[in-house]
C-alpha cells in the first residue's frame, strides 16, 4: 500500500502539470484546515460592517470587502471548507452508491444487470439543476441538499464506469481462473476485479471533482445552496453581480479561486491518468 | 531460385543489411535490440529469418520497411541497401511513396486486425490500387482515379484472387473482412501483397495464427506465386518446419545477433552453431527425448557481453564473452559467427534431424 | 454451503491406476445461434454425441483444429459450459448436471487450466496470497495450515519460500507458469485438464514445461487431459490421442499407433500437413484442400465428406459411429 503511494507520489513529481495540480489541492486541504489562522478577520464570516463595504483591495483586506463590510479574502478561506466538504460528500456518496452497483451490473448477465444499467440511465436523465431548485423548494436550501441533488444524479457516472471495467475485467485470465476455481462471486468481485478497476474509479473520481465543485457553485450561484451569511463561493459571485463592474474583486477572488481548485483537480486527474492507465501513458517504450 | 554466395561481394544482391544496430527506449534504459545485424537476399530467393521472442526478427523486419516506433527506436549504425539505395538515407515521404507498398510489400501475422473493419475488402483492395498499382503516378495526391484504370486494377484484382485460390472472387469483394475465414483472410493478404508488383515481401509470421492444414495450403501457395513472379521472400517464423518447407536459405538469429545462414539443405542436416543445434535437437521428435536449452533469452537492456548465447552455450571459451565472433564462412554458402571451430562429422548430424 | 468445506483433509475417492477416473458418454454441447432480433435460428453443435474414457494415471490427448470443439470439451467437462445432453461421470460421481455450488465438492479434485498458468495469477496479488486462495475457498484450515500446505508445494515446484513475498511481474514467465500449476495443486487435484498448454511458447522452453508436467505427474500421481493443437507436442507426451472435428471425435488410439497407422482420412490429411524436417515436404504433396464446412450449418451424413477423398453414397446418410476396432483403437468411418 504505502509503497504505491510512494511512488505515486514520485511519478507525479516528474509530470510538471500533475505537479500543479497536486500543489493547488494541497493548497486547498491547507487553507481549508487553517483558515482561522490564515484570515485576517475571522469574525467576519458572521458580523458585517456596513461602513466599510465595497472597499478595494488594500493592505487590510486583501481581496477587499463586499455589500456588507466583510472581509472577502477571509470569507474566501473558509468557504473553501465548504466547498470540499460538499465535494467530497458528494463524491463519496456517489462512489458508494455507484460502484457496488456497476459490479454487480457487470458481473451477472441477466435481468438483474439490465435492471440495474435502466435504473442508472434514469438517474442520468434528471437535469441536476432542475433537481436541486426542486429539493431547495420544498426542503430549503441548505449545504445538505445540495450534496442531496448533486449525490442522486452523479452516481450513474460511476456506475457505468465501473460495468463496463468489471465486464472487461471479467474476460482477464486471472479472473476467469478464480472463477474455474470455484470463488463466489462477491470473492471474485471485490478481491479481484475491484482492486484491478481501482485506477480507473480514482482516476474518474479525481476529475469528477472539479466538476462537483463547478456544479456546486452553479447551485450556490442560484441561490440554492447554504443560505447568508454563508461564505459559500458561489453564492458570493451571485451577491456581486449588481455590483459589478466597479466592484471588480468582489467576483474576482471567489471566480479564480473555483477557477484554480477545478483545475487543481482536473491536472490532478490528468497526472494520475497518465500514471495509472497503461494504455494511455505517453509512453516511451517500445 | 537457388544463388550461390560467396564471401565476396556480389552487387546484384537485392536487399542488403549491413551493421544495423537497433535500440528501443524504454523506461528501464535503452534496449539493445539489434546488434549489428548483416542480412542479404538475393533476387528472387525466398529467405527464412528464424528465432524465438526476442532475437529481433521481427524488428529487422520492421526496420527495412522503415515502420519502426518513432518515438522510441534508436537506429545508432548501419545500412540497409536495397537495389542499391540506402533504405536509411530516404525522407520518410519517398519511403511510404515509392518503396513500402510499393517495392516491398507485407503480409503480417495477424490478418484479421489488419484490415478495417468497417470497409469491404473490395473497397480497401481498390484503396491499395488507387495508390500502389504498378500504373499509379508517383507522388500525387490529388490525382483523380481514372475510370480506364480502376477497370484495368478491377481485373487484376480479380486475376490475383484466382491466383491465391480464392473461390467466387467477385463475392468475396463484397464482404466484409469478419465475414471471412482465417485461412481466406490469408490469401487475401497474399493478394494484396502482390498486387503492386513488388520486389520484396516480407512475410511476418503468417502461418503462425493458422491451422496446420491452413498452414500447408498458405505455405504452398506463398512459394508458388513467388517463384512464379521471381519475387523475393522475407519469411520470419519461430517454426522451423514451416520454414523447412518453402525457404531457399535460412537466417537464424538470437537475441539481436544473427549467428548463422546456410541454404536450406545444409542449414537442417549440418548446422554449425551450438544455438541452432540445440534448437533443432529441442524440437519435438519421436525420440520421447524432450531436450530444451537450459536458461531464458536474456534482457536486451544489459545483454550478455560479446556473443549473447555464451551463457547458454556448452562450447564456450572464455573469448566469447569478450567479443563477438567476427563472420565466417566455413563452407561456400554457408555464414557462421561462433569462434568453436564446429566441423560436423556425419555422425552427429543423425542425431540433430529427425 | 457449509458442507463444501468439511473436508480438510481434502480425502476423495481414489481410484486405482488404469481404472477409469472420467467417463464422457454421448456427451452434446449445443449453442444457440441468434439473429439480431435475438431469436434463435440454429444450433451450433460444438460437442456432438461425443464418449470418451479416461484412466487413472494416464495422459489423453485431445487434437484439433480450430473450431473442432476440443477447447468446449475441456471447458464442459469443469462445468465453465452447461452440458446440453449426456453425461459426466467422475471418481463414481455424476457431474453433468449438478450446477457450480452443487458439485463445488465433487470437482474440487477436477482442475483446469488455460494456456499460460502464470496469467491465472492476479497481478495485485503476492504470490503467497494466489496460493492461499484454493484452500481459502475449499477448505475451513487455519493461516497456519494453509500456510504449511502452500510451503510444501513450493518445494514440490522447485521454488524457494521467498517467492511467496513477491509479486508475479518479478519472477521470470517460466517460474509463473509454476506458480499458476502449483496453485492448482494445493488443492490435490486428481484429474487437471491441460488446455493448450504450450500454445506460444518457444521450441526450447516447450520441453521444459513438458517435462514439469511429467515430474508433476509422478509426485502428485495426476491423470491430464491434453488438449493441444499441436500434434507434436501432443506425440511427446500423450499415452492415447483423440482426433476432433467438427464436434466429433472421428479417431481415437494409443499414441504411435495412432501417428504411424492413421485410418481417418481426417487425421491422416491432419498428420501429412505437419512438416518433417529431413523429410518430404509437405507442401509438394498436401492433398487435402478448402476448409471446414461452417459449423452452424453442417453436411448431412459425416461431416468430413466434403472433402473426403474416399466419399461414398452411405457417407451422405448419417455420422459413422465411433466403433471399436482393436486393442485401444476406435474410428469413426464407413470406408477405412
Amino acid at each position: 500500500m504505502f509503497e504505491t503511494i510512494k511512488f505515486l507520489i514520485k511519478k507525479l513529481a516528474q509530470d510538471r502539470t500533475a505537479a500543479i495540480g497536486v500543489f493547488l489541492i494541497l493548497s486547498l486541504i491547507l487553507i481549508a484546515i487553517f483558515a482561522p489562522i490564515l484570515a485576517t478577520h475571522p469574525a467576519d464570516i458572521t458580523e458585517f460592517h456596513p461602513p466599510e463595504r465595497l472597499q478595494g483591495p488594500s493592505s487590510e483586506h486583501y481581496f477587499g470587502t463586499d455589500r456588507m463590510g466583510s472581509d472577502i479574502y477571509s470569507r474566501l478561506l473558509y468557504g473553501a471548507r465548504i466547498t470540499i466538504a460538499i465535494a467530497l460528500i458528494a463524491i463519496s456518496v456517489s462512489v458508494v452508491i455507484g460502484v457496488p452497483i456497476g459490479l454487480l451490473a457487470g458481473y451477472y448477465r441477466n435481468w438483474v444487470s439490465d435492471a440495474l444499467m435502466r435504473v442508472s440511465d434514469i438517474f442520468l436523465a434528471v437535469p441536476q439543476i432542475i433537481l436541486a431548485i426542486a429539493i431547495a423548494q420544498t426542503l430549503g436550501p441548505s449545504i445538505q441538499n445540495v450534496i442531496l441533488a448533486l449525490s442522486a444524479t452523479y452516481w450513474p457516472f460511476w456506475t457505468r464506469l465501473v460495468y463496463a471495467e468489471t465486464r472487461s475485467a471479467l474476460n482477464e485470465p486471472y479472473v476467469e481462473a478464480s472463477i474455474a476455481l470455484g470463488a463466489s462471486p462477491s470473492r471474485v468481485m471485490i478481491l479481484h476485479v475491484l482492486p484491478n478497476i481501482s485506477s480507473s474509479i480514482i482516476v474518474r473520481t479525481t476529475i469528477g471533482m472539479g466538476g462537483t465543485i463547478l456544479t456546486a457553485a452553479a447551485l450556490g450561484f442560484l441561490g440554492l445552496g447554504p443560505p447568508p451569511p454563508s461564505p459559500e463561493w458561489g453564492r458570493t459571485i451571485a451577491e456581486s453581480r449588481e455590483f459589478l463592474p466597479e466592484a471588480w474583486w468582489y467576483a474576482a477572488a471567489p471566480g479564480i479561486a473555483i477557477f484554480l481548485v477545478v483545475m487543481g483537480f482536473n491536472l490532478l486527474g490528468d497526472g494520475l491518468r497518465d500514471i495509472l492507465d497503461p494504455r494511455t501513458r505517453r509512453s516511451k517504450g517500445g | 531460385m537457388i544463388l550461390e554466395l560467396e564471401g565476396v561481394k556480389v552487387d546484384n544482391k537485392l536487399l542488403s543489411v549491413k551493421g544495423l544496430e537497433v535500440g528501443f527506449d524504454t523506461e528501464q534504459g535503452l534496449a539493445k535490440v539489434l546488434d549489428k545485424v548483416n542480412f542479404e537476399i538475393m533476387p528472387g530467393e525466398i529467405v527464412g529469418l528464424v528465432g524465438e521472442s526476442g532475437c529481433g526478427k521481427t524488428t529487422l523486419a520492421r526496420a527495412i520497411l522503415g515502420v519502426l516506433p518513432k518515438n522510441s527506436a534508436r537506429i545508432s549504425s548501419g545500412t540497409i541497401n536495397f537495389d542499391n539505395n540506402d533504405l536509411l538515407k530516404l525522407s520518410s515521404k519517398d519511403l511510404a511513396d515509392n518503396i513500402r507498398g510499393k517495392l516491398i510489400t507485407f503480409i503480417p501475422q495477424d490478418p484479421l486486425t489488419s484490415f478495417n473493419p468497417v470497409f469491404t475488402i473490395g473497397a480497401q483492395m481498390m484503396d491499395l490500387m488507387k495508390w500502389k498499382s504498378p500504373d499509379s503516378v508517383k507522388g500525387k495526391y490529388f490525382t483523380r482515379y481514372k475510370k480506364a484504370r480502376q477497370v484495368t486494377d478491377k481485373k487484376r484484382i480479380i486475376d490475383l484472387l484466382h491466383t491465391v485460390q480464392l473461390p467466387d472472387p467477385e463475392g468475396i469483394l463484397r464482404k466484409y473482412p469478419h465475414e471471412v475465414s482465417g485461412g481466406q483472410r490469408q490469401r487475401l493478404m497474399i493478394a494484396m501483397a502482390l498486387l503492386p508488383e513488388p520486389r520484396m515481401i516480407i512475410a511476418d509470421e503468417p502461418t503462425t495464427a493458422l491451422d496446420v492444414t491452413i498452414q500447408a495450403q498458405i505455405l504452398k501457395l506463398l512459394r508458388g506465386v513467388a517463384v512464379d513472379r521471381g519475387v523475393s521472400v522475407l519469411f520470419t517464423t519461430h517454426d522451423l518446419g514451416a520454414a523447412y518447407e518453402i525457404c531457399d536459405r535460412i537466417t537464424v538469429m538470437y537475441a539481436g545477433q544473427e549467428v548463422e545462414t546456410a541454404i536450406s539443405k545444409d542449414f537442417f542436416s549440418q548446422p554449425r552453431h551450438p544455438y541452432t543445434r540445440k534448437l533443432l535437437q529441442s524440437l519435438p521428435n519421436n525420440s520421447k527425448n524432450l531436450k530444451g536449452i537450459p536458461g531464458q533469452i536474456p534482457a536486451l537492456i544489459n545483454p550478455p557481453s560479446g556473443c549473447r548465447f555464451h551463457p547458454r552455450c556448452d562450447e564456450a571459451k572464455s573469448e566469447c564473452a569478450k567479443l563477438r565472433p567476427e563472420v565466417t564462412w566455413p563452407k561456400k554458402g554457408h555464414m557462421l559467427r561462433c569462434f568453436n571451430s564446429n566441423s560436423v562429422s556425419a555422425k552427429e548430424t543423425k542425431n540433430v534431424v529427425r | 454451503m457449509s458442507s463444501d468445506k468439511i473436508n480438510n483433509n481434502l480425502g476423495g475417492v481414489e481410484i486405482p491406476t488404469g481404472e477409469p477416473i472420467l467417463g464422457v458418454k454421448n456427451f452434446s454441447k449445443w449453442f444457440p445461434i441468434n439473429n439480431s432480433w435475438n431469436r434463435q435460428t440454429g444450433w451450433l453443435k460444438a460437442l456432438d454425441n461425443v464418449s470418451l474414457t479416461v484412466n487413472k494415471g494416464e495422459i489423453v490427448g485431445i487434437v484439433g483444429e480450430s473450431g473442432c470443439g476440443k477447447s468446449t470439451l475441456g471447458k464442459t467437462i469443469m462445468g465453465i459450459h452447461k452440458l446440453t445432453e449426456g453425461s459426466v461421470n467422475f471418481e463414481g460421481s455424476e457431474i453433468g448436471h449438478l450446477n457450480p455450488s452443487e458439485s463445488r465438492q465433487l470437482r474440487r479434485r477436477l482442475q483446469y487450466t488455460y494456456q499460460d498458468p502464470g496469467a491465472s495469477l492476479d497481478p495485485r496479488w503476492k504470490i503467497g496470497r494466489s496460493l492461499h486462495e484454493p484452500l481459502e475457498i475449499h477448505t475451513t484450515l487455519s493461516k497456519v495450515e494453509r500456510e504449511k500446505r502452500v510451503k510444501a508445494i513450493l518445494t514440490a515446484v522447485n521454488l524457494p519460500e521467498a517467492h511467496l513475498d513477491l509479486y508475479p511481474h518479478e519472477i521470470s514467465g517460466g517460474q509463473q507458469r509454476r506458480i499458476g500449476l502449483a496453485r492448482i495443486l494445493t488443492l490435490h487435484p486428481s484429474l487437471i485438464v491441460l488446455d493448450e498448454p504450450t500454445s506460444g511458447l518457444d521450441v526450447s522452453v516447450q520441453a521444459t514445461i513438458l517435462n514439469l508436467f511429467l515430474d508433476l505427474q509422478k509426485q502428485f500421481n495426476l491423470t491430464y487431459i491434453f488438449i493441444s493443437h499441436d500434434l507434436s507436442v501432443v506425440r511427446m507426451i500423450c499415452d492415447r490421442v483423440a482426433v476432433m472435428y467438427l464436434g466429433k471425435i472421428v479417431e481415437i488410439n494409443e499414441t504411435e499407433k495412432l501417428f504411424s497407422n492413421p485410418k481417418h482420412p481426417y487425421t491422416q490429411s491432419l498428420l501429412s500437413a505437419i512438416p518433417v524436417i529431413g523429410g518430404k515436404k509437405v507442401t509438394e504433396n498436401f492433398w487435402l484442400e478448402g476448409e471446414p464446412p461452417d459449423p452452424s450449418n453442417l453436411p448431412s451424413g459425416c461431416s468430413f465428406r466434403t472433402r473426403c477423398p474416399k466419399k461414398t453414397d452411405q457417407c451422405l446418410q448419417s455420422p459413422p459411429p465411433l466403433t471399436s476396432t482393436s486393442g485401444e483403437h476406435s474410428v469413426a468411418c464407413y470406408n477405412t
